[in-house]
């Protein structure tokens, strides 16, 4: 494990696993934080979803995942999800949270595709795999 | 006893992978055009699909994370998104032909048209996708896809010529009548058929979805050294079956009913059943496999939760993408388009899109960072460069030579 | 760097489709070239009456089962069709070639009739019938025989 993590590097893109194991999404992009008088800026939080995929994507694609995106949000809610980088415990292949996926909504697709479609199916609330 | 099971994976991956439909008609379509001069494409393929399924799989067992996963860090957002489009349209491609497959091995049994079986396929396909586990679903369809070492039996039973194939198979020339771009552009849809990329998505996937961890890796060994062989032999058993049955005839496959005619000469009714139950199991396992590579590839870019190994209620965005893929290739299927076509364009295309899956692989196999002490070997890096050309000149030649060919017409 | 190429590749490959869709069988400018479609079309169609024969025999040799034998003997009827649409489509670049165009025609037309004669006797598994379409076409095929790979 490297002691310096190149932010571009060592986080961008990479796999966000919750406390149980459980995917929670893609580093979209990172918050960066200048306190007054510091040299360098601080990574503060880990920015997941189409509202942070969007804008990094850019062009006319970035655009429509935003406004695709937009559909599934409270009106006038366009910030992305934000998990704090306090709750990050590892950072490897995949960055690991001493969180639950519960605790950090990036979910509102998986939401919708789950009252939509999937509990709408037979056997699409069961439990087991 | 476990562990033979276990194996199952690269057999499910090499009957439903390497075997599919597009190697039983690319294999029976060169062996009745070529006769057995192609022979040597199939080994060149085999090899490098082990050599990367195998890093594929070590990658998944060491990080956790499949290839795809790795494809946009790798690539970056922009590239890897259009690496994401790239695959999935030709992944979706496959999907159509096996599909088309399946319901073409049902007609040949039932004589019921191919298109009445579509919709069914379809339905048969989701529920097993659905309701059946992981590893029951690759036991029962790669058990079943062993029917086609029935085309072994029958060669044998030809009692063929076997100095002579031999002979087109070490020393190959191109055949009288064939131009050389023809020749090569055969060549090309061959080695797609063999490196086709979903296989590393669909076994890179398992490895994660069977929780393998660093102490899995021999059986990862032992599934790719197996299982993809296996693939080869049966590759150019059916070849070299066509080679002597339909070559002297001038007979040429377009359809899949003539990829089973030398197994009816040889072995008569049995044969027949049996090839048709490999045929089958094949094509079924294929679409489980291109299906599911259609969930993994999306689901891995936008890092959501994807995989058999959760109830589908925590993977709900995984299993839609899975739904829309089926109902929209079920429906493509449904507009008569000829399935034996598309699976000869679906790995041509293939072919030429090689680099978006295997260069990413080779590169983290090699990230010391993520791997550890089983990062790369030399001889595997040795191996893999020489590959890596090939897949090169393989993807820069392809649409060129398809044009100039009119898709070796 | 992978930006135009992505953009391009979707292009070129429809280009692919639509070049190889509509361009199976072009316009033919000259008798060489005239010949060398019809040369093409007697591999094709003897391909085809191949196929019905050896399902013949298999059918005759009790080895293939019904419903497999009227898949292999329809869809080698169908293929004969379309190789004989397609070359009666093409235009004969003078009146000497309408005169190979009259006789191989023809030729193309009597496979076509007796693969569908096969394609009957297997669905209603009448084995002298079978056997006649067979005699039929072994005769065709050796017609077509020289005018492969001319």
């Amino acid at each position: 494990m490297a002691s310096v993590i190149d932010a571009h590097l060592h986080l961008l893109d990479r796999q966000i696993v919750d406390r149980d194991g459980r995917l929670i999404g893609k580093v979209d992009d990172l918050e960066l934080e200048l306190a007054p008088g510091a040299d360098y800026p601080v990574v503060t939080a880990l920015l997941c979803g189409p509202m942070a995929l969007g804008p990094r994507l850019g062009g006319r694609l970035g655009v429509w995942l935003v406004s695709a995106a937009r559909r599934l949000r409270p009106r006038g809610d366009t910030d992305p999800v934000r998990i704090g980088f306090g709750a990050v415990t590892e950072v490897g292949p995949s960055i690991k949270l001493s969180i639950t996926v519960e605790q950090a909504p990036t979910l509102r697709l998986e939401q919708w595709c789950l009252e939509k479609v999937i509990s709408r199916l037979p056997g699409g609330t069961r439990e087991a795999g | 006893m476990k562990k033979m099971l276990q194996v199952t994976l690269g057999i499910l991956t090499a009957i439903g992978g390497f075997v599919d439909i597009g190697d039983l008609v690319a294999n029976a379509l060169t062996g009745a055009r070529f006769g057995m001069s192609l022979a040597w494409v199939v080994l060149v393929g085999v090899f490098g699909i082990i050599l990367f399924a195998e890093m594929s799989g070590r990658v998944g067992a060491i990080t956790g994370r499949p290839v795809f996963d790795l494809v946009r860090e790798r690539l970056g957002v922009r590239a890897g998104l259009a690496n994401l489009f790239a695959s999935f349209f030709i992944n979706f491609l496959t999907v159509i032909a096996e599909i088309g497959g399946v319901a073409l091995a049902l007609e040949l049994a039932t004589s019921v048209n191919y298109l009445l079986w579509v919709p069914i396929v379809a339905v048969l396909l989701w529920v097993t996708i659905w309701k059946i586990k992981f590893e029951s679903m690759e036991r029962l369809y790669g058990l079943m896809g062993l029917c086609l070492l029935v085309f072994a039996v029958a060669l044998w039973k030809l009692g063929p010529d076997w100095g002579s194939l031999w002979g087109d198979a070490s020393n190959p020339t191109v055949p009288r009548g064939e131009g050389h771009p023809t020749w090569i552009y055969y060549a090309i849809a061959l080695f797609g058929a063999a490196m086709t990329p979903y296989e590393v998505f669909f076994f890179s996937s398992g490895a994660v979805e069977e929780r393998w961890t660093k102490k899995d890796l021999m059986l990862n060994r032992a599934n790719v050294y197996i299982g993809f062989p296996l693939g080869a032999f049966l590759s150019l058993a059916i070849m070299a079956c066509s080679a002597s049955v339909l070559r002297p005839r001038g007979i040429s496959v377009d359809t899949l009913s003539q990829v089973a005619l030398p197994v009816s000469v040889a072995l008569g009714k049995l044969g027949l059943a049996v090839v048709l139950i490999g045929f089958f199991a094949a094509t079924f396992g294929a679409a489980i496999e291109t299906l599911m590579s259609s969930g993994y590839t999306v689901a891995q870019y936008f890092g959501w939760q994807w995989g058999k190994y959760v109830a589908p209620k925590q993977a709900a965005r995984f299993h839609v993408v899975m739904l829309v893929t089926l109902l929209l290739a079920t429906m493509v299927t449904l507009t008569t388009i000829d399935p034996v076509k598309v699976t000869e364009y679906s790995i041509v295309l293939s072919a030429a899109a090689l680099p978006l899956t295997y260069l990413p692989i080779l590169v983290v196999a090699n990230d010391r960072e993520f791997m550890g002490d089983k990062k790369n070997s030399r001889v595997t890096n040795f191996f893999a460069s020489i590959y890596l050309v090939i897949i090169m000149v393989v993807a820069v030649i392809t649409i060129p030579l398809m044009l100039a060919t009119k898709a070796g017409a | 760097m992978i930006g135009p190429r992505v953009r391009r590749l979707p292009c070129l490959v429809l280009l692919a489709t639509a070049v190889l869709v509509t361009g199976c069988v072009g316009p033919s400018r000259t008798d060489a070239d005239y010949h060398r479609k019809a040369s093409n079309s007697a591999e094709a169609m003897r391909s085809a009456v191949e196929t019905g024969r050896l399902v013949a025999d298999l059918v005759l040799r009790d080895r293939a089962f019904g419903n497999y034998a009227n898949v292999a003997a329809t869809e080698a009827e169908q293929a004969a069709d379309g190789v004989q649409a397609a070359f009666d489509s093409v235009q004969p670049p003078s009146t000497a070639a309408d005169d190979v165009r009259e006789k191989f025609d023809a030729l193309l037309q009597a496979a076509t009739g007796a693969l569908g004669d096969l394609r009957i006797a297997v669905r209603r598994h009448l084995l002298g019938d079978v056997r006649k379409a067979a005699d039929d076409l072994k005769k065709i095929s050796a017609q077509l025989e020289p005018l492969v790979g001319v």
